[in-house]
């Protein structure tokens, strides 16, 4: 089930708000649990098996190496563990692809669909492991409990990536969240699925529009430009639907966005795009490999392991590692040649970190490296047509706002007086869920982005 | 939970949408989007494991959405106060005018079908005219927004006279644009009567007829057509429907004779161009006594719904085939019905858009 459908907005999500809120604690993890089954298994029932042969042995690996004292023994656990969730990360995603480079073509795996969210959770249940090993988590005993956090439907599909110690807590507590957590949820919630319904859906129809006219400048740094918001509406958006959710429903999840167009460098565009899954690769990956502390030559080759991973994350296919390729030659350059200082002036510095990632964004949008060859060329064509003209003006106004909504004071002037005037964000969030509705109802273009992920 | 009223609030506006849509009856169609809506998808497991059933869920949602005609017109409206004029295959123009999004058309297209009337022509041995209908754009040019995706509709004309004898109206249409008598619907694709007397000429010219008067006309206000259907504004008014009265056309679809042309219940509706012939059948024939001429064979597709009234008065016998849902062989039924010549009376966008004369049995 999507955030943004009808089903998920006017049965499951009302639903589930309001028997959760009533219900007593001992039932609600399992409730909890059971709706986000639920709401996996809509739509591909296919999915099931995954979501408890992980919730089993994540939760039953995780016991082991808290029981045991001995280092061998918790590490192979550990590695056991790791083997299920990027085992089954790697048999899902990319067996195509890595069948591919050896020239073989097998007709299953290019057919298999890639369960929704399946590097979301896999990625929280290695970090679970990793934190039990280390003992920076106690063992969840609790297996519902436990599948809650794993599999809770508003982080399942898109993130943000959590952490078992930050759920912890409220898992096993009487969760009732009080007037100012659900009111405030819910003015999350509203304001993601504006974010996703309202510009994203149209940014992407723009996106499309625009990219079927090959060969011409304006069209592609147009529909460039429509992508690269685009994918920050709508990831942002599913973001903070989450986090308004897990407050409705008495939990605390991570930011995961903070005005990441707004960046001064593209280090600070990473601490500022999808915060979890960056914290991820540092805890996890680039700071047990040494971090920073080992000279220049191994920082660079750490920063380059986890660029390559991280590239390979968002998608099985060669541009997904050339756009971690990408960032890796910034990064490594803001690091080794600018050594923290900051562009000036800042809007220079911006106006190239923006440069930089939308050049990044057509790397990632295209459907492979012929794809990205022609989408280059079309940016780089010198040549253009009056049709730019019209498209224009047709998306001038969603442009505008979306730019505006790009811009961090913006956005917290409209946040302070939705907080001073409460009618007005009570207006606020009922136009806008009402627009929503509206969009959800007549337009047929509502697109979900993360299937490669 | 009291004091949380946007929670409360929007809580309840949802499930009030979701009982609502469940319990209050269903509609079958949409007379706004012009429309059948889907029907409560019955509920099987294979359909619920697979997705079936759950897409159809959320389309049965969408569809019976308490309110749905006001929430669609809510979006329409906030799309154009967004400045869109460009809406699922529509162009929002000046003057209240809307017009068919042509820049999907194929050249490709024309050519096939043009072909093809060309091949019916030598298998036959019968002259074969095409009248193809330009679109209200190239009519009304100045209503159309700067650099829009549009085709040039001229050269598809040019690329059809190369193959077959075009009857050509576009400069005869231009000519004839009066501020009171539209040519083109505003909310809809087809032209007006006014706009296809200024075919009929064309025809009778090409035929070697003598063109009667004109018939009187009534007006049925109220009418929102095909492009209406697909971006509804609600400031937006209606058109002005008409229709010939013509008291001594009987007609007849699969051998069953028609209470008159017209469908009184359809031209009530708000698609009142489907009222002209009951709408589009693959075979209709015409029959008028009285007529001097003997038999037409038209080859049609909805632009010449307008135009067969006012034909009729000439011919004994007009059999219209619909190429888009005739399934018989086209070369035989002209050779059966022994007709003196053919006339394709064809809209640009429909000659352009689908191969359905190529396609045609026969040809």
């Amino acid at each position: 089930m999507l955030f943004s459908s009808l089903t998920f907005l006017l049965y499951f999500l009302p639903a589930v708000a309001l028997i959760h809120y009533f219900l007593p604690r001992k039932a609600q993890n399992p409730f909890l649990l059971l709706s986000s089954l639920l709401f996996y298994a809509w739509g591909d029932i296919r999915r099931v098996p995954l979501f408890a042969g992980l919730l089993i042995a994540d939760w039953g690996l995780g016991l082991l190496i808290g029981k045991t004292e001995r280092p061998q023994k918790r590490r192979l656990w550990l590695i056991l563990g790791l083997l299920c969730s990027f085992g089954a990360l790697l048999f899902y995603k990319y067996t195509a692809f890595l069948l591919g480079i050896v020239g073989v073509r097998l007709r299953m795996a290019q057919e298999m669909k890639l369960p929704l969210g399946i590097s979301f959770f896999t990625f929280q249940a290695a970090g679970y492991l990793i934190d039990v090993y280390r003992g920076k988590a106690a063992p969840e005993k609790d297996p519902v409990a436990f599948g809650t956090f794993l599999f809770l439907f508003p982080q399942l599909i898109a993130g943000p990536i959590v952490r078992y110690q930050d759920l912890q807590k409220a898992l096993h507590q009487k969760r009732r969240p009080d007037a100012q957590a659900l009111d405030g949820g819910m003015s999350l919630f509203a304001l993601g699925l504006g974010a996703k319904v309202l510009l994203a859906n149209p940014l992407g129809a723009m996106y499309t529009e625009l990219s079927a006219f090959s060969g011409d400048m304006a069209c592609a740094w147009l529909s460039l430009i429509a992508y690269s918001l685009q994918i920050y509406f709508d990831f942002m958006g599913y973001s903070v639907m989450a986090v308004g959710m897990g407050r409705m429903l008495g939990f605390s999840f991570p930011r995961n966005f903070r005005h990441p167009y707004a960046a001064r460098s593209v280090t600070d565009f990473w601490r500022r795009w999808h915060i979890t899954l960056s914290a991820w690769f540092r805890d996890y990956v680039y700071i047990p490999l040494g971090g920073s502390r080992r000279g220049a030559g191994r920082t660079a080759v750490n920063l380059l392991c986890v660029w390559l991973l991280t590239g390979f994350w968002h998608g099985a296919d060669w541009t997904f590692i050339l756009w971690g390729l990408w960032y890796f030659v910034w990064l490594a350059a803001e690091k080794f040649l600018l050594r923290g200082r900051e562009i000036r002036p800042a809007f220079l510095g911006r106006a190239l970190t923006l440069l930089c990632v939308f050049l990044g964004w057509a790397l990632f949008v295209s459907d492979g490296l012929a794809d990205f060859g022609a989408y280059a060329q079309s940016l780089f064509c010198f040549r253009s047509g009056a049709g730019a003209l019209f498209w224009a003006r047709e998306y001038a106004l969603l442009l505008l706002v979306s730019a505006v909504l790009c811009v961090p004071k913006a956005v917290e002037g409209v946040k302070g007086l939705a907080r001073r005037y409460p009618a007005l964000r009570f207006l606020l969030v009922i136009a806008l869920i009402a627009l929503s509705v509206a969009s959800l109802a007549k337009s047929t273009f509502n697109p979900f982005l993360y299937f490669r992920f | 939970m009291r004091k949380a009223p946007v929670f409360c609030a929007v809580i309840a506006l949802l499930l009030a949408l979701a009982l609502g849509g469940l319990i209050l009856p269903d509609r079958q169609v949409s007379a706004l989007e012009n429309r059948v809506l889907s029907a409560a998808p019955a509920f099987s497991f294979a359909g619920f494991a697979d997705g079936r059933w759950t897409d159809a869920l959320e389309t049965y949602t969408a569809d019976q959405l308490p309110l749905r005609d006001a929430f669609v017109s809510l979006y329409t409206a906030g799309e154009a106060l967004l400045g869109k004029r460009a809406s699922e295959g529509v162009i929002r123009g000046a003057y209240g005018r809307l017009f068919d999004r042509t820049d999907g058309w194929k050249e490709r297209n024309v050519a096939l079908n043009a072909a093809a009337l060309n091949e019916l022509s030598a298998q036959t041995g019968l002259p074969v005219r095409l009248l193809a209908v330009p679109s209200a754009a190239s009519v009304y040019p100045e209503a159309v927004p700067a650099f829009a995706p549009m085709a040039d509709e001229e050269q598809l004309l040019r690329t059809a006279k190369a193959q077959v004898s075009l009857i050509e109206i576009k400069s005869a249409l231009l000519e004839s644009r009066r501020a009171d008598a539209p040519l083109f619907y505003k909310t809809d694709h087809h032209w007006t009567a006014a706009g296809a007397r200024i075919g009929y000429l064309a025809v009778c010219e090409a035929l070697g007829l003598t063109p009667l008067a004109e018939e009187a006309l009534q007006d049925y206000p109220g009418f929102y057509g095909s492009f209406y259907a697909r971006f509804p504004l609600p400031w937006m008014a209606g058109d002005v429907f008409e229709a010939p009265i013509e008291a001594s056309l009987r007609m007849e679809v699969n051998g069953e004779e028609k209470d008159g042309f017209l469908d009184a219940d359809a031209v009530r509706g708000r698609d009142k161009y489907a009222a002209l012939f009951y709408g589009n059948h693959p075979v209709m024939e015409l029959t008028n006594a009285s007529a001097p001429e003997g038999t037409l064979l038209v080859i049609k597709d909805s632009y010449a719904n307008a135009l067969l009234p006012a034909l009729s008065r000439h011919f004994r016998t007009i059999v219209a085939v619909d190429a888009r849902y005739y399934t018989g062989n086209i070369v035989d039924l002209a050779n059966e019905r022994k007709g003196e010549s053919i006339l394709c009376v064809y809209g640009l966008s429909t000659l352009a858009s689908g191969r359905t004369i190529a396609l045609l049995d026969g040809l």
